[in-house]
């Protein structure tokens, strides 16, 4: 009897749609008429109020601006090879990573892989993929090395917390979502965008717009595998949690998880 | 005229032209679901342009599956609307804004009685489950059908149906508790 007087509200609201007028909804399912009424009665009602709602027009011009610069900038992009200016940047980090290797030595950089935060080395691991984005020559590249970041942090989460600490959780979790979300949008438009410096992230680094269909495939893939691999390490640690670490651990299970999910939910288009 | 699906690849290909029918025919429903989820203006209008820029960076990778574009646009949007609700721990609607946009042509009196009557409906709306509360703000705001809603939230069209009737029960009774 629900079901079928859900289905008859469905069949009733969807003629109300179409300007239908409640009486001859009434009128055409007698048996239900008196329990209808007022549920027709409810929605228009409702319906009335949220029409109500609309977004100022000078917002909704100016989101409109910004998303036809953002737009054209896009398409610009799509059809552009190197510029001089893209060349000259990459060529003169290449250079400040070189020289910083020769400085600090390849058996440091190497030492820092393992190093968790609050170690000393932990400052050289950072800089080290810092300096693997600024040097790689290619958008795909980067957001490759952004999943791959992603899923260290997700990885020193779990030995911090095998180590009893937690007090880094909250921030190595949020650094996984940033982490995915430069998968999209880039580091620097990202950076500027949590520095406050501009409101939205810039078009610059808009690369997932002009990807090809290809490489947004492969990208899809690696970020399914970094989230079994994320999530099973920092499932693992739940095991051998404190009972201090297990909330700090237990949300970062819950944000890393949706954070992988939104990511793959705006590349997967579903 | 051109079916949505000829519109979105156009978009896609670059015709500005097709973008813009996509916003205009996007913007302000996709902007009524997050206000009544969030109930503030200025954090409604954040995240509705934050669902239309990741839309756009995304809008390449978009495949056409039958479905309402605006389907697509609203899981962004939820998702969008699910993080920073949890991030702020906010429960859903505060008190609604004093410089709230009215979509009523006429003079102030009229203008009072309708903000009254959305903030009324936004206590009740707030006021129902989790799930129940989406489902009437899907269907009813934002317009979408039991198809589009069943496909923006991931669930069955049944499903939909049932909350969407326990939805409006829920609704007619507290406004019956009201009088």
């Amino acid at each position: 009897m629900t079901q079928q007087m859900q289905d008859v509200l469905v069949r009733c609201i969807e003629r109300l749609s179409a300007g239908d007028r409640v009486e001859n909804c009434l009128r055409d399912y007698p048996e239900q008429a008196s329990e209808l009424k007022p549920l027709l009665q409810t929605t228009i009602a409702v319906r009335r109020s949220c029409s109500a709602v609309k977004p100022r027009a000078e917002y909704k011009a100016k989101v409109y601006d910004y998303l036809e610069q953002l737009y054209c900038d896009r398409q610009a992009r799509k059809g552009r090879g190197w510029s001089f200016f893209a060349w000259h940047r990459h060529w003169a980090v290449a250079m400040i990573a070189v020289v910083m290797v020769l400085f600090s030595g390849m058996g440091i950089v190497v030492a820092s892989s393992g190093a968790l935060p609050g170690e000393s080395l932990y400052t050289i691991k950072l800089v080290t993929e810092k300096v693997k984005l600024a040097t790689s020559v290619s958008d795909m590249h980067k957001a490759k090395l952004h999943i791959q970041f992603a899923e260290r942090r997700a990885d020193e989460i779990a030995r911090l917390v095998r180590e009893g600490k937690t007090e880094s959780i909250p921030a190595l979790t949020d650094e996984i979502g940033n982490q995915l979300n430069c998968v999209i949008f880039g580091s620097r438009a990202m950076k500027n965008f949590q520095a406050g410096d501009s409101q939205l992230p810039s078009t610059e680094n808009f690369w997932m717009g002009s990807a090809e269909e290809s490489e947004v495939t492969e990208i899809i893939e690696l970020l399914h595998q970094s989230r079994e691999r994320s999530l099973h390490e920092l499932n693992d640690a739940l095991s051998q949690s404190s009972l201090t670490a297990l909330p700090s651990l237990e949300q970062a299970i819950r944000d890393t998880s949706q954070a992988y999910d939104d990511t793959l939910l705006i590349l997967e288009g579903d | 005229m051109s079916s949505e699906k000829d519109v979105v690849a156009r978009a896609i290909k670059g015709d500005g032209e097709a973008f813009t029918q996509l916003y205009e025919a996007n913007f302000d429903r996709i902007y009524r679901y997050i206000y009544l989820r969030v109930g503030n203006i200025s954090e409604a209008e954040d995240l509705t342009q934050e669902v239309f820029v990741k839309a756009m960076g995304a809008l390449s990778s978009y495949r056409w599956r039958n479905l309402p574009f605006i389907s697509w646009l609203f899981r962004i949007a939820r998702n969008q609307v699910i993080d920073y609700l949890r991030k702020r721990d906010k429960v859903v609607t505060q008190e609604l804004d004093d410089n709230i946009t009215l979509h009523a042509e006429s003079g102030p009196a009229d203008i009072t009685e309708r903000k009254l009557e959305i903030e009324k409906l936004a206590g009740l709306i707030d006021k129902l489950s989790p799930a129940q509360k989406e489902v009437i703000i899907l269907r009813f705001s934002s317009e979408l059908s039991i198809i589009e809603t069943a496909t923006a939230l991931g669930k069955k069209q049944g499903t939909i149906k049932a909350l969407q009737y326990t939805g409006i029960m829920a609704l007619r009774n507290m406004v019956f508790e009201d009088k």
